[in-house]
């Protein structure tokens, strides 16, 4: 029953780091503000695929279109922070290449109906990749902007951790579902978990550049 | 066969999920230390680079007062010992010629100009009643001619060993640095220097009643006489604060802590 209702209801904590990254929007540099594009298209998936849920309609095609979404917010963020430290070539390829090959997944590859394992495992590879490139740029950096280090500090170590705990899922997301309920619902929740630690840290990194 | 397959697959993606976690945690604890240690690092470097230009300066400053005391010596000693030598020489002489025993007084009143200038010379590059009496008397001496021309208010409430001989050679440096700008570029008529010990500090209070300046762009092109100044300033571990703008005097107070045993 609580991990029914954790299930359920967790995800909605997004709307604190949502809540309070719009309502610092105008003080944030462009790399926060990408955070907050990130948040705003969280929430809204969030909801719709709740109500989606709630009506008992496959809200998979949201996920697809989210995936491609959040992929370019956070590479956006990840471009503002990485910049100077990776080839641009890197980032020209990650914008171009892989967004092309989430489309040819979700029409040709995968059903649009069911999860996208391969875009969102795709998706998790490289936000890991970026991820540690910036602790690699964070030891052998001095660092340029000293107001976004902690924040940024925060937010780099959420998805991290997040993707990090979720690419086993998302690559075997479509494998297993339907098959054991109980398993199921505490694979799912252990996302719900690490989902709800992402918004949490991601809370912390914000709250961090506002007492900044 | 299904069934077992599936919880196997379930296991395994639970298993991935919280060892991948336990790994970016790990990772994450670990750039985070070594980052921490690195800015330690990097600051302990910062710091003893300040300590070396500190050490720098202060061997600097020594070594400059260590040449003027040996100039003044020097001029003092041998060329007031040739004037002496000189003027007993002269003494000597004997003439019943009035042109020649002229020209034996104008000799020596030439010598004796000549002492006096030595004198004059060798006190002006250390005064040897700084060393002899102290940091007070030296000032008194140093601000009495001044009298004449200002209203000079000076108070020294200090007691005689309160700082050390480096200490009152800098300060003393100082007072006549700004003295010396007061009547260069203040056009003032008034000087006020009050010495003070005030908690654990002694606090040097110096003003004019001249035209001012503005800091801000002073600044900017700082001078010689400044930069010794704040030279000596960072050499004693004290700190000054100058109060200044155009048409409303000059204010500075200089604050230098005590030597540890007075505190």
């Amino acid at each position: 029953m609580l991990q029914q209702l954790f299930f359920e209801y967790g995800p909605f904590v997004i709307f604190i780091p949502f809540l309070l990254s719009v309502w610092n929007y105008k003080l944030y540099p462009g790399t926060l503000k990408s955070i907050t594009y990130y948040m705003t298209a969280s929430v809204f998936t969030q909801v719709l695929s709740y109500i989606l849920w709630k009506q008992s309609k496959n809200n998979y095609p949201l996920l697809h279109i989210y995936t491609l979404v959040e992929y370019l917010v956070l590479l956006r963020f990840y471009y503002s922070i990485l910049h100077s430290f990776l080839p641009k070539a890197v980032f020209v390829l990650l914008a171009t290449m892989v967004p092309v090959f989430f489309v040819i997944d979700s029409f040709f590859l995968e059903s649009i109906y069911l999860y996208n394992s391969y875009s969102r495992s795709i998706e998790a590879l490289i936000f890991i990749f970026l991820a540690m490139s910036w602790y690699v740029k964070l030891v052998s950096e001095d660092p340029k902007e000293p107001a976004l280090l902690v924040p940024v500090k925060f937010i780099n170590s959420a998805l991290f951790i997040y993707f990090s705990g979720s690419i086993t899922l998302f690559s075997f997301a479509n494998s297993i579902s339907g098959r054991i309920a109980a398993f199921n619902l505490s694979i799912w929740t252990l996302h719900t978990l690490l989902a709800v630690s992402l918004y949490v840290l991601i809370t912390l990194g914000l709250w961090k550049y506002r007492k900044h | 066969m299904e069934i077992s397959k599936t919880l196997t697959l379930s296991f395994g993606v639970i298993t991935g999920m919280i060892a991948f976690v336990i790994i970016a945690v790990g990772a994450i604890i670990i750039a985070i230390r070594y980052q921490k240690r690195l800015l330690q690092k990097q600051a302990e470097l910062h710091k003893n680079d300040l300590q070396h230009k500190e050490e720098l300066l202060i061997s600097n400053i020594q070594s400059v007062e260590e040449e003027r005391r040996r100039i003044a010596k020097d001029i003092h000693d041998e060329l007031g010992a040739i004037f002496s030598t000189l003027f007993i020489t002269i003494n000597q002489l004997k003439t019943t010629d009035p042109q020649n025993a002229g020209i034996i007084n104008t000799g020596k009143e030439l010598i004796n100009t000549g002492i006096k200038s030595v004198r004059r010379i060798a006190h002006s590059i250390i005064p040897d009643e700084l060393e002899l009496f102290g940091l007070n008397i030296a000032l008194e001496n140093y601000l009495h001619p001044l009298k004449t021309s200002f209203t000079i208010n000076y108070n020294n409430t200090l007691e005689k060993g309160s700082l050390s001989s480096n200490e009152e050679i800098a300060l003393y440096r100082i007072i006549q640095e700004l003295v010396s700008n007061t009547l260069k570029h203040a056009v003032a008529s008034a000087i006020s220097i009050l010495l003070d010990k005030i908690n654990e500090e002694v606090v040097v209070n110096y003003n004019d009643n001249g035209n001012g300046y503005d800091h801000g762009s002073a600044l900017k092109k700082e001078g010689l006489g400044s930069k010794n100044i704040e030279s000596r300033i960072i050499a004693m571990n004290a700190a000054m604060n100058i109060i200044t703008s155009p048409g409303n005097g000059f204010s500075c107070v200089i604050r230098i802590p005590l030597p540890k045993k007075l505190k």
